[in-house]
């Protein structure tokens, strides 16, 4: 803890009362030299008088530093590190700072009344001295007392302010504007003050200064026993002490004028500053908002002027941010709706398509209707056809039957001939085997009736004349046989063709059965169809109105859309020209400089 | 030139082979097995026709030599025997004798050990004529 | 030889007409089922009896070489050492018979068969039945 930081208040609260000390002893140093002048005093009572004045202006000095750091205590304890630069201590340091210069007036009165009061006292306590000189003592510092408290007060607030200043860089403006509130507006007073007591200090001086004289002067008129001496008394008069008068009245004169200077001073400084900061300001500087420190109503101005410029601060400081948000947002509002302008124009010729989709998509709606129509229509007509083909299947069912009947009756009288056919060749046959015979008979009797000679050529004539006749029997069973044969062979070939023909009757009912299973099959299948088309047909139709609809919608999106778009366009020229003020209040704001 | 006692004969034995008929005389048949395949080597008559052999029955002559035939019957009947056509006379191999008309039909009459021999004659198997 | 003019028994046998003398043709017959001869020649279709007598049939086809389709009737020939059929397609009858009488062939069955000769203006082969018979007897 040794190794503390030294306070930045260290030893401020002595470096602002330090103008007290100096004025007092400044004002008792005139005060003597004047009491000199113009003080009776007994003779041989320098010494005594010197100890009572140097023992009177230290305990005056004393007891008004005492009292004056008394009035400072906050402040103390924060420059010697008891207590901690809290915003309540540096608030309770701002008030006493504040105070001071008025505590020190009246303090520096008090002082300077009981110092003159004690130095009299205390003279007169040292040496055998008349209350007369007592009370001129105690009437010199009665008359002196305003006008250095005056003095050691405008000094003291020159220092105060400084302190004050730097006790306020420790805290937000606002608190300490709100901790010294600007409710005592003394200015008149004080400037009423201050000019009673620079008008009546010389004016009490040059009346006590002639008084004295004038008393002076009549009692060593009243002394001179002649008229010499009386003229002489009176040149003593009019020439002794009167270049220390003249000091003295200078001299307070000069304090006069230095207190009106200083006043003057005190009252213009914090204008000059509020005026600079309002200069500043006003050429755009808000960086260091500062407070001016000052007293009643320019206290006031100060404390109003701080408060001011720090709401404009804040104010300029929220601009720029609110500007800086407004410009990024504008910017990015600018770029959104440039994307959203692109993203709208994309959207806008994309809906276009989609658009031209749907239109065809009800084309195709339509093109479907009409196809599932034209099916419609093909389903009927298949299922008219089934029950047409249908009963023709049953038609030829029935043909079958009849004609595998018919075919039966041909299968049998074809066999009923194929007998006969075969009686009529064994028949044949067996005329043919006489023929044979015959025909070997008579070739044989043809042989013998050769061989006989001429008798027997009358045999052989006979015998081959019935050969002939048995040949051509021969020829003609022969004929008759292949006749038979080819009967035989047609009545085979009729009996399998009726056979097959059965055969194929019996395939073709079967067939005929099986097609008529199938028409059955089919004209369920076609009844199913056409209901199946009849409401595909009816769901087309639906789908067509429908897909009309979104056309329609579609349509309706798109020039919404397009609406859209031209509304994205114009927002983002609205956004653009937002964007150009945006820059405009940045550039307006930017010419302000916040911390 | 046919002498009496040759004309006539006194029982043949009927027999078939493949459809053909052939007829030996009783007298020369000492015993009729049974043959089948694989047995002993006989000639067979179905051999003379070109005709794969099968199993039949066997005429042994008393001499041993025999031929198969399919089937046979006998006739005890005398008959008489017919002479051989002259443009068959010496016909296979010297073994026969006529004809016999038996059953309305003709059978030729062949000597059992001559044939035998003219059956195993021929090329084996019955592959040649 | 001499041009003659004999009557002769004309058939055919297959495709080709023969002529044998008419004295020497018996009879014309129709031979019943044949009894094959074993060992005997292909041209010996068989045997078969003919009042009595056991009667040879010969296909006059097969011994020439010739084509012919089946037959049942054959023209029996008598001659003094024996009997002897020969199949016929067809039997024309008694004819008689001119022209030349060379034998068509030097060796074989040919050597039996003479012509040229016409009958019934059929080109025809007159046979000689002895020679034939001969050549038969000697195994064909």
């Amino acid at each position: 803890m040794t190794a503390a930081p030294p306070s930045p208040f260290a030893g401020q609260a002595r470096w602002a009362t330090v103008p007290s000390t100096i004025g007092g002893v400044s004002g008792a140093l005139v005060a003597v030299l004047y009491a000199t002048v113009t003080l009776d005093r007994p003779p041989g009572t320098n010494g005594a008088f010197i100890f009572s004045v140097v023992v009177g202006v230290c305990a005056a000095v004393l007891l008004g530093d005492v009292l004056q750091q008394r009035g400072l205590k906050a402040l103390r304890a924060l420059g010697s590190g008891k207590s901690k630069p809290s915003p309540d201590a540096v608030k309770r340091a701002l008030r006493e700072v504040h105070k001071i210069p008025d505590r020190a007036f009246w303090i520096n009165i008090i002082s300077w009344l009981l110092g003159a009061s004690g130095i009299g006292l205390l003279y007169r306590s040292t040496a055998v001295v008349p209350w007369a000189v007592v009370g001129r003592l105690f009437f010199l510092g009665a008359v002196l007392a305003p006008i250095t408290s005056v003095l050691t007060h405008v000094l003291i607030i020159g220092r105060s302010r400084t302190v004050f200043e730097k006790l306020a860089a420790h805290l937000p403006l606002a608190e300490v504007v709100a901790a010294l509130p600007a409710t005592r507006l003394q200015l008149r007073a004080r400037l009423m003050t201050f000019t009673a007591i620079s008008v009546m200090t010389p004016t009490l001086f040059v009346l006590d200064a002639v008084v004295f004289r004038t008393d002076r002067a009549m009692a060593r008129l009243f002394a001179a026993a002649t008229p010499e001496l009386q003229v002489q008394a009176l040149a003593q008069g009019q020439a002794e002490g009167l270049a220390a008068i003249v000091v003295a009245a200078t001299l307070v004169i000069l304090m006069v004028a230095g207190a009106g200077i200083l006043v003057g001073a005190a009252l213009g400084e914090p204008m000059r500053a509020i005026t600079a900061d309002a200069r500043r300001i006003a050429a755009g500087d808000l960086r260091s908002a500062r407070i001016n420190a000052a007293e009643d109503e320019v206290w006031a101005v100060a404390s109003a002027f701080t408060g001011m410029q720090a709401q404009l601060s804040d104010a300029i400081s929220q601009l720029i941010v609110a500007g800086a948000a407004i410009g990024s947002t504008t910017g990015e509002l600018v770029q959104t709706s440039t994307k959203h302008q692109g993203g709208a124009a994309e959207q806008a010729s994309l809906l276009a398509e989609t658009s031209a989709t749907t239109e065809e998509l009800a084309r195709s709606a339509k093109h479907i209707a009409e196809n599932a129509q034209s099916v419609a229509q093909l389903a009927e007509q298949t299922l008219q056809a089934a029950q047409g083909g249908m009963k023709s299947a049953e038609a030829f069912f029935g043909s079958m039957g009849r004609m595998r009947k018919g075919n039966q009756a041909i299968a049998d009288s074809v066999v009923r001939l194929n007998k006969r056919v075969q009686q009529i060749g064994r028949i044949v046959e067996f005329i043919n085997g006489i023929a044979d015979k015959s025909d070997l008979l008579a070739l044989n009797a043809e042989l013998e009736g050769t061989k006989a000679g001429d008798v027997g050529r009358g045999f052989s004539l006979v015998a081959a004349e019935m050969r002939r006749l048995a040949e051509s029997v021969i020829t003609s069973t022969q004929e008759i046989g292949r006749l038979i044969e080819e009967i035989r062979d047609a009545t085979n070939a009729a009996v399998m063709a009726t056979e097959a023909g059965v055969k194929a009757t019996d395939a073709g009912s079967a067939l005929s059965q099986q097609v008529s299973e199938k028409l059955q099959t089919i004209l369920a299948h076609a009844n199913q169809t056409f209901d199946a088309v009849r409401s595909i047909s009816l769901a087309t139709h639906q789908q067509q109105s429908g897909t009309d609809q979104l056309a329609t919608a579609m349509a309706d999106v798109l020039s919404s859309t397009q609406a859209s778009a031209s509304a994205t366009q114009q927002i983002v020229a609205a956004n653009a020209d937002l964007s150009t003020l945006s820059n405009d209040l940045k550039q307006v704001v930017a010419r302000f400089s916040v911390s | 030139m046919a002498a009496d006692a040759d004309s006539k004969l006194g029982g043949v034995v009927l027999c078939r082979a493949g459809g053909h008929r052939l007829a030996f005389p009783a007298s020369q048949v000492a015993v009729i097995e049974v043959w089948s395949e694989g047995g002993r080597p006989i000639p067979n008559a179905r051999e003379a026709y070109a005709l794969p052999t099968q199993p039949g029955r066997l005429l042994l002559s008393d001499t041993g030599d025999g031929v198969v035939v399919d089937t046979l019957e006998v006739a005890t009947e005398s008959a008489d025997l017919l002479p051989s056509p002259r443009v068959l006379v010496g016909g296979a191999g010297g073994s026969l004798r006529g004809f016999l008309s038996a059953r309305d039909q003709l059978w030729p009459v062949l000597q059992l050990a001559d044939f035998s021999l003219y059956l195993a004659g021929l090329e084996p198997s019955g592959a040649g004529r | 030889m001499s041009e003659q003019l004999q009557s002769h028994l004309v058939f055919s046998s297959g495709n080709s007409w023969y002529a044998v003398p008419a004295d020497r043709a018996a009879e014309v017959v129709s031979f019943p089922e044949l009894t094959r001869v074993p060992g005997a020649p292909s041209h010996l279709l068989g045997v078969f009896a003919h009042r009595g007598e056991v009667i040879p049939v010969v296909d006059l086809c097969q011994l020439t070489g010739d084509k012919g389709g089946e037959t049942k009737r054959a023209v029996l020939l008598r001659l003094a050492r024996g009997a002897l059929a020969l199949t016929a397609s067809k039997v024309a009858g008694v004819s008689l018979v001119s022209g030349k009488l060379d034998p068509l062939g030097a060796g074989g069955v040919h050597q039996h068969l003479r012509g040229p000769a016409k009958a019934a203006a059929n080109d025809v082969a007159v046979m000689d039945p002895e020679g034939l018979f001969e050549f038969l007897c000697q195994g064909g």
